[in-house]
């Protein structure tokens, strides 16, 4: 492949796609690292969350919700 | 555009394997806060791969059929209902189960539908292989 090409892709594709992954974990976390008691709430919020989200989707189809 | 997507896809998968090989974050010191870190990675995922295959069957092209028929979505969001709930209810002994109904869950996909949802499913199959899960 060209080089041209190659720096063309790292410049528009590689480095923003980079970026927005940094700056959407900074703004996830407001530029802090979790403690325990965050990870272990978040967990419990988050498999709730989904669970309600795929049990509303069934619901939408006719189909009962999951055991 | 179709590099574009797999150089995204690239970029994600390099991203998840370097946040979940390097462990969890320094202020997480508990085995319960580690193991839950890593269970919440995996119950993220999933839910990605869930919300994609939602989004996908809601999504109707020009002739008004969905991106994917309801024959892949339900299975796909079961299993990721069910994965959610293994999960939360046994964040140190989720993997054989979780790993053995993902390997079914994809098995049944079609191939154009699981091409329409390669990114997410590259992503449950790339945290599940940073965590000793993996396919």
């Amino acid at each position: 492949m060209n080089p041209l090409v190659i720096s063309a892709l790292v410049q528009q594709v590689l480095v923003p796609e980079i970026a927005a992954i940094i700056r959407a974990h900074a703004n996830a976390t407001n530029g802090q690292m979790p403690t325990d008691a965050q990870v272990l709430a978040a967990l419990g919020s988050d498999t709730d969350r989904f669970i309600g989200i795929g049990n509303a989707f069934l619901a939408s189809k006719g189909v009962p919700p999951s055991a | 555009m179709r590099l574009r997507r797999a150089v995204s896809a690239l970029v994600l998968s390099l991203a998840l394997s370097v946040t979940v090989a390097c462990g969890t974050p320094v202020t997480v010191v508990t085995p319960q806060g580690k193991i839950a870190y890593t269970a919440d990675q995996i119950a993220t995922r999933v839910g990605e791969l869930e919300q994609a295959a939602i989004q996908a069957n809601t999504t109707k092209d020009a002739t008004g059929k969905p991106g994917i028929p309801d024959t892949t979505a339900i299975p796909l969001v079961q299993f990721c209902i069910s994965a959610e709930k293994t999960l939360k209810a046994t964040p140190a002994g989720w993997q054989a189960s979780v790993t053995t109904a993902w390997a079914e869950a994809k098995k049944a996909i079609p191939p154009a539908d699981a091409q329409k949802l390669a990114v997410v499913i590259q992503s449950v199959d790339v945290v599940l292989a940073a965590v000793g899960g993996g396919l």
